[in-house]
C-alpha cells in the first residue's frame, strides 16, 4: 500500500465532535461580534497542564531515613547518586517476552480557552487521565485510559465563564477506554530498537550512551541537548531496564550540557523526590523527579519559566504534569 | 450562471464538490451551483462578516467538520474541541486581513489550525512515540472496523513512529497534504511558504515515512 494512502486512512474514522461542542464553538463566535474590536493579543486555547510549580514543589531537607545526608550540590552529583542507588536496586526488572511490563500513571493537562476576544471571559480547567499500560514483547497488551472526574476549575470565575460559554456538557464526558494492543516486538532507546536479549546485554559507558543519543538526534526536539534529556526520560518512563542500564541512563543524563538541579522536592503526590531539569530556549523547563531511594521516575513536568510566545500561562505554571504510581512485571494483563 | 461565476472555474468547482463529497453528504458539481444553502463563496461571506460578523456563522457551518477532523487526528477529543473553537474565534478576529482573491477559506483556516496545533508539538511527538511503542493507536476509535482500514491499523505504530521522527515543519506540510487534503499551492498559502519549499518538505517527509514502513516489512 502506498505510504500516503496508508497515512490518509490513519485515524481517519474518529468520531465527529459531539453536537454540544460544536454548538458551544459556534456560540463563541457570537458575543465577540457585539464588542468593539480591540487590538489585543489573541489568547491561545492551550492544552497546557497544571497547577503552579511554586505551589506543588515544597523544598524538603535532604534527610535520608534518620541519617543526615548532605543535599546534592549539583545535578551531576544528584544523578550520580541516583545511578549508585539504581545499581543496588533490582527495580521492577525486565519481563520475559511472554510477560508484561505494567506502568500506572496519572497525567493532568490544563485546558485554557478564550470564548471571546475579551480575556476576562477566558476559562481554564484541569483534565486528568489515569493511564495503565501492559506492554509485552510477544503477547497482546492492554491500555486502559480513565478520565478522572469532571473538569476541575482553577477558580470559581473559570467555572462561571465555562458555563457562560455553553460548555456544561463537558462534565458528562467521564469515560473509561480499554483497548487491546498488539505485541511491542522490541524496546526503544532514542531511535534504536532492542530485543529483550539485546536490552539485557546492552552495557555502554555513560559517555558512549550520551554520544550515541546525541549523534542520532537529528532535527528532533527543540534543541539537541534538550532532546537527549527527553530521550533518556523516555527510556526511564514506561520501559524496563536492568539495574546497570538504569544507572547508565542516569549517568548519561548527568552529561547533558545545561542539565540543572532543582533540589530535594515533593512530587505532586507528596512523595520525596530529587528534581533535575532542562530549560529550553523557548522558556519551557522539562523536569524529571525521581525517588532518591529507588531511582524510579516519579513525576515529569513541563513548567513555564519565562513568558513563552503565544502561551498565556504565567511563569511558574506547569503545563504538563504526569505522576507514575506503579511499575511492575506481570504474567497477565491484570493489576500487580 | 451566477453561482458558477462565484465558484470560479469548472475545475475549481469540481474540486470543491469532490472535497464536499469526502467530508459530508454527497454533492455533485452541478448541485453545488444550484444549492440554495451555499449561495456565497467563502470570500464573500468573509467580506460580509467584516460588517456583519453573524455572516461568519456560514464559514463555521461549512468548515467546522473538516477542521475538527484534522485536529482530532492530532489531539485528544477535549483538546481538539478547544482548538477547533479557537481556530474559528481567531479566524473571525482576522477577517479584516483575509485576501478576498481566495474564494475558498479552507487553506486559511487550516493554516490557523496548524499554527495552534504546532504549539503543542512536544506533547504530540511524545504521544506519537508512546503510540509507536505501545503497538496500537489510542487516538483511533476502537469501534471503527472498516476492512479498508485494516492495513492502516496494522501499520499504525510505524506511522506514529515515522510522524514522531519528522521535522516539525515537514510534519505540518505532510499532515496538511494527507489529512487536510490541501494542494501544494494551498499548503503554501496556509503556511506562508513558497511552493518549492512545500515540495521539498513533502518529499523529505514521504521519504521518512517510506523508510519506516519498509524497515518494518523486512523484519
Amino acid at each position: 500500500m502506498h505510504e500516503l494512502d496508508l497515512l490518509r486512512t490513519f485515524r481517519a474514522e474518529l468520531p465527529p465532535a459531539p453536537p454540544q461542542a460544536r454548538a458551544a464553538a459556534r456560540a463563541r463566535l457570537a458575543p465577540s461580534t457585539r464588542r468593539p474590536r480591540r487590538a489585543r493579543r489573541a489568547i491561545l486555547a492551550t492544552a497546557a497542564a497544571v497547577a503552579t510549580a511554586a505551589a506543588t514543589v515544597a523544598i524538603v531537607s535532604g534527610l535520608d531515613e534518620g541519617q543526615v545526608a548532605p543535599a546534592p550540590a549539583t545535578a551531576s552529583e544528584a544523578l550520580r547518586r541516583a545511578a549508585t542507588v539504581a545499581e543496588q536496586r533490582s527495580g521492577p526488572g525486565v519481563p520475559r517476552d511472554d510477560q508484561f511490563f505494567y506502568v500506572a500513571s496519572e497525567g493532568t493537562e490544563l485546558v485554557t480557552a478564550a470564548p471571546t476576544s475579551d480575556p476576562a471571559n477566558s476559562y481554564s480547567y484541569l483534565y486528568t487521565k489515569r493511564r495503565e499500560i501492559w506492554l509485552s514483547v510477544d503477547r497482546g497488551g492492554l491500555l486502559r485510559d480513565t478520565q478522572i472526574g469532571p473538569p476541575r476549575w482553577l477558580s470559581p470565575r473559570d467555572e462561571r465563564n465555562w458555563i457562560a460559554a455553553g460548555r456544561q456538557d463537558a462534565s458528562g464526558r467521564i469515560g473509561k477506554d480499554e483497548t487491546p494492543m498488539g505485541a511491542i516486538h522490541e524496546y526503544h532507546i532514542g531511535d534504536e530498537k532492542f530485543t529483550t536479549a539485546q536490552l539485557l546485554a546492552y552495557d555502554p559507558t555513560p559517555q558512549e550512551l550520551f554520544d550515541r543519543l546525541r549523534s542520532r538526534v537529528g532535527d528532533r526536539g527543540q534543541s539537541p541537548d534538550g532532546e537527549v534529556f527527553v530521550e533518556i526520560a523516555d527510556a526511564l518512563r514506561e520501559a524496563p531496564q536492568t539495574p546497570r542500564l538504569r544507572a547508565t541512563l542516569y549517568r548519561a543524563l548527568a552529561l547533558v550540557p545545561g542539565v540543572q538541579l532543582l533540589g530535594s522536592v515533593r512530587d505532586r503526590l507528596g512523595r520525596e523526590a530529587v528534581a533535575v531539569a532542562f530549560t529550553e530556549h523557548t522558556g519551557l523547563r522539562q523536569e524529571l523527579l525521581f525517588d532518591p531511594h529507588t531511582a524510579e521516575v516519579l513525576n515529569e513536568r513541563r513548567v513555564v519559566v519565562h513568558p513563552v510566545q503565544g502561551l498565556r500561562a504565567a511563569p511558574g505554571t506547569a503545563i504538563e504534569d504526569i505522576v507514575y504510581t506503579r511499575r511492575a512485571v506481570t504474567d497477565a494483563t491484570t493489576r500487580p | 450562471v451566477r453561482g458558477a461565476e462565484r465558484r470560479g472555474s469548472d475545475a475549481e468547482r469540481a474540486r470543491w464538490a469532490a472535497r464536499s463529497a469526502d467530508r459530508g453528504p454527497l454533492v455533485s458539481a452541478d448541485a453545488v451551483v444550484a444549492l440554495p444553502s451555499r449561495p456565497r463563496s467563502d470570500a464573500e461571506l468573509i467580506a460580509l462578516a467584516r460588517v456583519d460578523p453573524a455572516a461568519f456563522g456560514g464559514i463555521f457551518d461549512r468548515h467546522y467538520a473538516a477542521i475538527h477532523s484534522y485536529l482530532r487526528r492530532r489531539r485528544d477529543a477535549p483538546i481538539a474541541e478547544e482548538l477547533v473553537a479557537e481556530t474559528f474565534a481567531r479566524a473571525l478576529r482576522g477577517v479584516a486581513r483575509y485576501d478576498d482573491e481566495r474564494a475558498d477559506a479552507l487553506p486559511w483556516l487550516f493554516g490557523i489550525a496548524a499554527n495552534l496545533a504546532r504549539r503543542h508539538q512536544r506533547t504530540e511527538v511524545r504521544r506519537l512515540r508512546a503510540d509507536a511503542r505501545s503497538g496500537r493507536d489510542p487516538l483511533q476509535d476502537e469501534h471503527a472496523d472498516a476492512p479498508a482500514r485494516l492495513d492502516a491499523a496494522a501499520a499504525g505504530p510505524q506511522l506514529a513512529a515515522a510522524l514522531a521522527e519528522l521535522r516539525t515543519d515537514d510534519r505540518e506540510a505532510l499532515l496538511l497534504f494527507a489529512w487536510a487534503d490541501l494542494s501544494y499551492e494551498e499548503i503554501s498559502l496556509a503556511l506562508r511558504i513558497p511552493v518549492g519549499t512545500v515540495r521539498s518538505r513533502l518529499h523529505r517527509a514521504r521519504r521518512t515515512l517510506r523508510a519506516h514502513l519498509e524497515s518494518e516489512e523486512t523484519i
